[in-house]
């Protein structure tokens, strides 16, 4: 345990000396602004757009901003709020074993599987922080411009992106077991996401698997309810902690 | 806690990467309190010995010991024992020196107050104390001075160093060395290193490792002992001479002296006289001075022109061709 | 093309304060990087304060952090 913590620590210190921490939540807290901000743009630019239109004959109806089309901003942001993490997150281990600052560690009698724990602690604290910053300014501008309660289901879209993340998390360490390089980790965790993708056009099976969670956002208007993403995030939920177990045990076997 | 004789005992261990077996049945042991040099070319198998030892690579064949435990691949428990410094230690940049170990007493499980007290008595003893600068900035000998320091740090039974000495400027060399003989006065230490005079200057016992396995193992004072009778070699114009000479000591080792031939043009002289001298025109002699007078007569009398005549000192650098010259020979026949 | 009428300004202030501050200090703190630092991972110094600026809403910083800052 003491070994855990003293790891826990380094951890943390290092995710705020390199500031990749101050990186991640300046992201977020951009991301958290940006799609309320640009709710709000949306009539002022379809006006601008309106004019030229108008001259070629085309007009448009007034548009109507609503807390949904906040939240839908949001998003469409989804993929840029995994993504950045996962690349800032994805040479956490095999940087180590790289340069061989683990060597020092390692032969000091701390078992590897504590370092992946350790590792894993820290950056579900991190995304946690930070998709907390972004979900929680976009709640927060929403309900004072607008009036979330007449969006349905919110917090269990948020919910589902946050989790999603965390699954990426567990697949980038277990990646890391037996991949040398971040970019092949972060190549990697694409190519499972990818590959989610082409058995996910079939419905049947796309209920099932965890990329069905990027589609929250039909959660926001009512076309789909939080019962029919109950088994995506069931299995997100089992596969997140199998990957995690298996990178555990399996860095021991991974060499220095 | 109970306490072998020996800190370390390797026995019988094999290793093989690919097709390529880099150990092949390497057995040695080391004393507590002794200072073991681990001698060979690069790629003889240093490294990959200490990895073994450190269980970060699991051995085909074989036992090692740890104060009587077995080391096991994965399971580094016997690794509290031990302190490590790698060939090219790596530390985390955004650290300072003093962060750093504070880092490692903490993996260590060392109680705040001793680690209070130890870390500045470390950074004092390798030179670092006061410096505050992170780790990102530091020379090649700055992190090796650090390296020494986050292995001693746990007190440990045995300390490891993977060629402390390699990169350093001979200033820097001697630095390391020094902390090396004093860190012996309460720990063991391994130290692998192809420079031999760092050897000489502060092994008690010294392993030659060449293909393989140990080739010639001794403590210093063999080294010493095998300094008498190192022989002599001469030097001729042409190689004809030289033939003119060895028929000539020849005959004259039937009377009264007892210098024989020792080898002619074998691997031996040509490892001595490597890059300086033709080997062919060489003549290694065995003996001491009473032979080399009787040389030296033999020469007047046969009317011989010699460039050099030279008193063969058997210091480890010959010790160490000559080991390996044996071994040349053999995989030649 | 149709300036926004000042009402309308004040109604975004809540949105440009935030904004403007985080872009600023990402942009800072990315000069100072870029400017402290000699070696990068690709690219130069001119090609990253490039784009550095040119792409300061976020992304520019977000590359040069991704691609081009050296490992420590």
């Amino acid at each position: 345990m003491r070994q855990f913590t003293a790891f826990v620590k380094k951890e943390w210190m290092e995710q705020v000396r390199s500031g990749r921490l101050w990186l991640l939540m300046i992201l977020f807290v951009l991301f958290g602004v940006l799609s309320p901000a640009l709710a709000k743009m949306t009539p002022w630019m379809f006006e601008m757009m309106g004019d030229t239109l108008k001259e070629q004959g085309l007009s448009i109806g007034k548009i109507e901003v609503t807390a949904f089309t906040s939240w839908q901003q949001y998003y469409k942001n989804s993929f840029m709020l995994l993504l950045v993490p996962a690349v800032l997150f994805s040479g956490s281990v095999t940087g180590e074993y790289q340069k061989g600052t683990l060597i020092p560690v390692l032969t000091k009698g701390v078992s590897p599987g504590i370092v992946i724990a350790a590792k894993w602690i820290v950056q579900m604290v991190t995304w946690s922080i930070c998709y907390g910053l972004a979900f929680g300014i976009t709640w927060a501008y929403t309900a004072y411009f607008w009036d979330n309660g007449k969006v349905s289901h919110w917090f269990s879209a948020g919910m589902c992106i946050y989790l999603l993340g965390c699954w990426v998390i567990a697949l980038l360490l277990a990646g890391s077991v037996f991949l040398k390089s971040g970019m092949s980790v972060l190549l990697f965790a694409g190519g499972i996401t990818a590959g989610c993708y082409f058995p996910g056009m079939i419905p049947q099976i796309a209920e099932w698997l965890p990329t069905r969670l990027m589609s929250a956002e039909s959660l926001l208007n009512g076309a789909a309810s939080p019962e029919d993403f109950g088994k995506a995030v069931l299995v997100t939920c089992v596969t997140g902690i199998l990957l995690f177990i298996c990178a555990v045990t399996g860095i021991r076997r991974k060499r220095v | 806690m109970h306490e072998e004789k020996n800190i370390l005992e390797v026995s019988h261990i094999s290793k093989r990467f690919g097709s390529k077996a880099v150990l092949k049945d390497l057995t040695f042991q080391v004393e507590r309190h002794s200072i073991y040099g681990f001698i060979g070319r690069n790629g003889a198998g240093k490294t990959t010995t200490m990895k073994l030892i450190l269980g970060l690579f699991s051995a085909d064949e074989g036992q090692i010991l740890v104060n009587g435990e077995p080391v096991r691949f994965g399971k580094n428990h016997t690794n509290r024992l031990i302190g490590y410094l790698p060939d090219v230690p790596e530390f985390y940049g955004y650290m300072t020196p003093a962060e750093y170990l504070e880092f490692c007493g903490e993996l260590t499980g060392m109680p705040r107050k001793k680690r209070q007290e130890r870390i500045p008595q470390m950074l004092d003893m390798v030179g670092l104390s006061g410096e505050n600068r992170r780790i990102q900035g530091f020379s090649r000998g700055m992190k090796q001075r650090l390296g020494i320091a986050q292995a001693l740090l746990p007190e440990p039974e045995l300390l490891i160093c993977d060629e402390p000495t390699s990169a350093l400027d001979p200033l820097g060399r001697r630095e390391i060395l020094e902390i090396l003989k004093r860190a012996s006065a309460y720990t063991t230490v391994l130290f692998s290193t192809h420079i031999l005079p760092d050897v000489e200057r502060i092994c008690d016992k010294i392993g030659i490792l060449h293909g393989g396995g140990l080739a010639w193992e001794g403590t210093m004072e063999d080294v010493h002992r095998m300094n008498r009778g190192g022989g002599f070699l001469l030097e001729f114009e042409t190689a004809e001479e030289r033939e003119k000479f060895a028929r000539a000591w020849q005959g004259a080792g039937t009377g009264s002296f007892s210098g024989e031939c020792r080898s002619d043009s074998s691997s031996e002289v040509r490892h001595l006289t490597a890059g300086f001298s033709d080997a062919s025109a060489c003549f290694l002699c065995d003996g001491d001075s009473a032979e080399m007078k009787q040389a030296m007569e033999i020469l007047l009398r046969e009317n011989l022109q010699i460039r050099k005549m030279e008193k063969q000192e058997l210091t480890l650098e010959n010790l160490f061709l000559k080991v390996l010259g044996d071994d040349e020979e053999v995989h030649g026949s | 093309m149709r300036s926004i009428p000042m009402e309308q300004l004040q109604e975004y202030l809540p949105f440009l304060i935030p904004l403007i501050i985080m872009e600023a200090i990402l942009l800072i703190v990315t000069l100072r990087h870029i400017l402290t630092h000699e070696h990068y991972k690709r690219g130069s110094r001119t090609l990253w304060i490039v784009i550095t600026i040119v792409g300061m809403q976020f992304w520019g910083p977000v590359l040069y952090f991704l691609l081009g800052k050296e490992e420590e």
